[in-house]
């Protein structure tokens, strides 16, 4: 059987037609393939986006509260504050503040340094209630101090004393972290 | 004939697909392009006040510390011992009670009293506060009675 061009585009002709929609739909699947299609589409890179743009936005507001507080606050006044603190809370044991803090809330006799963390006060006490008297005074002296240990008995009462301390902590910066309220 | 429905058919439906497809594309190339933007404006602002807030880093710095430190204060303050408060609780109860010797740590304590009465009704009065108030010895020298505790 011969081939004849002529016959054969005349038998396809009334199908000619469908090679447009057919064309659109091929360009159609594989244009959506690049827009929806797989992990890198358009799509999924616009959800991605879209979650960035929400932590920049919330980063954004974080930033913005954190400047606001940054500028409503002097050089001075921090440093006041922090001045204020390191009397409750020395940077480093202040055993000779410590001692004439307690020199003053009643009739020291003795005092023990042992170098640890203690240091050991006897006072002369009358009785149970001036005891109490000299504890609640002890507890609002400055630097802070916490009576460990008390034994009281013959009208002498000998007390452990851990003076509280603490130096300066290391900071690393925490740009996007807000920043916490400024304690009253 | 039907060479020409299944034509007209055909060129009918294709444009609208087409149509719908454009826009398609159109509104996720807009969206992209908005978030592009909008991800540049809000990088930009965020540069800008990372700059402000690195030329303040020493106070930011000050008030993490301050923050801290407060921190700190407070917890000591929450977690001394009770010494005075514990005596408070001891001497709070009776006058008819004396109190002798007095062991923070131990819990040990002393007390005299008059009268066998006063020292059982101060007891009594202990057991709510230390469960588990343990009574070591009582003697009588006199007419004054002598206990010694623990407080548990």
């Amino acid at each position: 059987m011969d081939f004849d061009i002529d016959t054969q585009i005349k038998l396809a002709r009334p199908y000619l037609w469908l090679a447009y929609p057919l064309l659109t739909v091929i360009i159609i699947i594989i244009s959506f393939s690049y827009l929806i299609g797989n992990s890198n589409s358009l799509l999924t890179r616009i959800g991605q986006a879209n979650q960035k743009i929400q932590t920049n936005i919330k980063l954004k507001a974080i930033l913005e509260a954190k400047l606001g507080v940054l500028k409503s606050v002097t050089d001075d006044v921090l440093t006041e504050r922090l001045k204020e603190q390191a009397q409750f809370l020395p940077l480093e044991r202040e055993i000779w503040t410590a001692i004439s803090g307690l020199r003053t809330v009643g009739d020291l006799k003795s005092f023990y340094n042992s170098g640890n963390q203690a240091i050991t006060v006897e006072y002369k006490v009358e009785n149970s209630l001036v005891l109490q008297k000299l504890l609640e005074k002890i507890d609002e002296l400055k630097p802070l101090m916490s009576v460990t240990g008390v034994s009281y008995g013959a009208k002498k009462a000998r007390l452990e004393i851990d003076v509280a301390f603490e130096p300066l902590a290391k900071l690393n910066p925490e740009l996007d972290k807000p920043l916490p309220n400024l304690p009253k | 004939m039907p060479e020409k429905s299944y034509h007209s058919k055909g060129f009918a439906t294709v444009p609208l697909i087409i149509v719908v497809f454009v826009v398609s594309v159109v509104s996720i190339l807009a969206i992209s392009f908005y978030q592009g933007t909008k991800d540049r404006e809000l990088t930009g602002q965020i540069d800008r006040l990372n700059l402000e807030i690195n030329k303040l880093s020493s106070r930011e710095a000050r008030i993490r510390q301050i923050y801290l430190r407060q921190k700190s204060i407070s917890k000591f303050l929450d977690t001394r011992a009770k010494s005075a408060s514990q005596l408070n609780s001891l001497n709070i109860i009776s006058d008819k009670i004396v109190i002798d010797t007095w062991d923070f740590k131990s819990g040990k304590m002393s007390v005299t009293s008059s009268s066998s009465a006063d020292l059982q009704d101060y007891l009594q009065q202990l057991r709510p506060k230390f469960t588990n108030l343990q009574l070591d010895e009582t003697t009588q020298k006199g007419g004054t009675w002598i206990s010694t505790l623990t407080l548990k």
